[in-house]
């Protein structure tokens, strides 16, 4: 059961895409959910669906796997669409008791829907085509005007890289621990609340204590390999934007504006 | 009896990352024995024990104990997970140890009976049995782990690797136990192991996996007779056997019966 989070998985990929350098990457898709939150008419939604498909299709990630993430948010999308639906003022279709739907209402749950749909389809695109490794070295490189206000980039990156990287880890350590105390005989899914908050107490304690081990060991690891934080530090993968990355950012661009000029 | 007929089972099934680990595994598992099951790392071993006691569903086939079809986790198998210590969470070795049958339901008297008394076949000292267990030595808190899944009085004991990253002593001692488990109390037993030694010491029978599927069934001498086939699987057989095949002895493979046909020998 808990082997099906996907969000935020890398999926390797031979693609355009996925060789785009990761701060253009991070940027670009900053922008384009910028884009997603101005865009006000259907005309707009609909440039911007059609941009953000062929970017998918270039990404070469089945689209089932954009569908399963969507998945868990289908009741939020469902429910935000139904506000908006009964919220809006304009011409009435349909009306009953104090509930009526009008023709504005209509569109207005349905660019709601698009929007938070491109806005998942965005984000999911940059996990899946980026390595944690490439996420964490470009988020770096970009904190590190921050420099300037004493912000530790590295020792951030460093951080992000480390629990990215024991999320895996855990959630199998974890599946192991579940299965051995329903072994010893807890049920972890009859019962009410409290009775179930009860039966996590033998998995988290377990599994709190091997991860504290677990840090105590990577730590020293990490010592005895003459770690000493991001001082003088280089990286074994220099990033370089090449001239596919200032193509996309010009298209992006180039689209954000025309968006804003219609 | 555990029995399974064509039990298939695949992991993450209708995705990109779908795998099956057991595939179409015919198996009876008899009343008292001691089977031993060996393999190559992600030969299916362990899902293959996962089956046994409930705690995976088959996708194909189905599995019976006791001649009836296994849907929930069964208290009557016991499962010794690989590295058990892992699993301890209570502040006491009594309340660790107590925790199962708890959960089945038992209290009062009959809990500390029972607690006591597995207790004394794991030999954990009494003194302590009011301490944190997570202070204590590796080897303690293995007893400890599997006390814990003994308080239930299964039937059948699942052990995955019981003996991983004990020293010496701490091995052959476990290993004793488990032995004492199977000849004094009637537990049935299902040993997965690397170490060919403790295989050909405590089993009946062996069951080697290869890909998913079973590759050989059969008693010790069968399966250990397969020496190529064996090496080939990343498997091996006892050291102890190697050196007496070595001598010209090729149904030998303890230490115990090496002595017996050394001293025959010597005379």
């Amino acid at each position: 059961m808990l082997r099906d989070i996907t969000l935020g998985q890398y999926f390797p990929r031979e693609s355009v895409i996925h060789r785009m350098d990761p701060r253009m990457k991070i940027a670009l898709m900053t922008a384009m959910i910028s884009a997603c939150l101005i865009a006000q008419n259907a005309v707009e939604y609909a440039i911007l669906s059609g941009f953000v498909l062929a970017v998918v299709l270039l990404a070469r990630v089945p689209i089932s796997l954009y569908l399963k993430t969507l998945k868990p948010l289908a009741f939020f999308i469902v429910f935000t669409c139904i506000i908006n639906l009964f919220s809006a003022d304009g011409e009435i279709l349909a009306q009953w008791w104090i509930f009526r739907i009008t023709r504005e209402g209509i569109t207005l749950a349905g660019l709601m829907m698009i929007r938070v749909i491109l806005l998942v389809f965005i984000s999911s695109l940059l996990t899946y085509t980026t390595s944690p490794i490439q996420l964490t070295n470009g988020l770096e490189s970009l904190m590190r005007p921050l420099k300037w206000v004493r912000f530790p980039s590295h020792d951030v990156a460093m951080m992000m890289t480390i629990a990215l990287r024991f999320i895996p880890t855990l959630i199998e350590e974890a599946d192991k621990i579940i299965k051995a105390q329903s072994a010893r005989g807890i049920d972890f899914q009859s019962g009410g609340l409290i009775k179930r908050i009860k039966a996590l107490v033998p998995v988290l304690i377990p599994l709190f204590v091997s991860a504290f081990h677990r840090a105590d060991e990577l730590a020293v690891a990490m010592e005895s390999r003459c770690y000493r934080g991001g001082e003088g530090r280089t990286s074994m993968i220099r990033l370089r934007v090449r001239a596919a990355d200032w193509l996309a950012a010009t298209v992006c661009v180039a689209l954000i504006t025309g968006l804003v000029m219609i | 009896m555990i029995e399974l007929k064509n039990v298939t089972y695949t992991y993450s099934k209708d995705t990109p990352f779908e795998k099956e680990a057991v595939a179409g595994v015919d198996l009876v598992v008899e009343k008292g024995e001691i089977l031993g099951i060996i393999g190559h790392t992600g030969s299916g071993k362990s899902t293959l024990v996962q089956l046994m006691n409930g705690l995976l569903t088959p996708t194909k086939g189905e599995v019976r104990v006791e001649g009836n079809k296994v849907e929930r986790v069964l208290p009557q198998i016991g499962m010794v997970f690989q590295y058990p210590e892992n699993q301890i969470f209570e502040e006491t070795v009594y309340k660790e140890i107590a925790f199962g049958p708890a959960n089945m339901g038992m209290g009062g008297e009959e809990l500390e009976r029972r607690v006591a008394k597995t207790a004394e076949i794991m030999d954990i000292p009494a003194e302590i049995m009011k301490k944190s267990p997570h202070f204590l030595s590796g080897g303690q808190k293995r007893r400890i782990a599997i006390a814990g899944i003994l308080a239930m009085e299964p039937g059948t004991i699942i052990f995955d690797e019981p003996t991983a990253g004990l020293d010496p002593r701490a091995k052959n001692h476990l290993i004793d136990t488990i032995l004492t488990l199977n000849r004094e109390h009637g537990v049935t037993v299902i040993l997965v192991s690397h170490s060919m030694e403790e295989i050909a010491r405590t089993c009946n029978r062996i069951l080697v996996m290869r890909d998913g599927k079973v590759a050989h069934i059969g008693t010790v001498t069968e399966v250990f007779s397969h020496e190529d086939e064996l090496l080939e699987m990343g498997l091996d057989i006892p050291e102890i056997a190697q050196l007496m095949r070595r001598l010209g002895y090729h149904d030998c493979w303890t230490v115990e019966q090496a002595t017996e046909k050394l001293k025959e020998a010597a005379c």
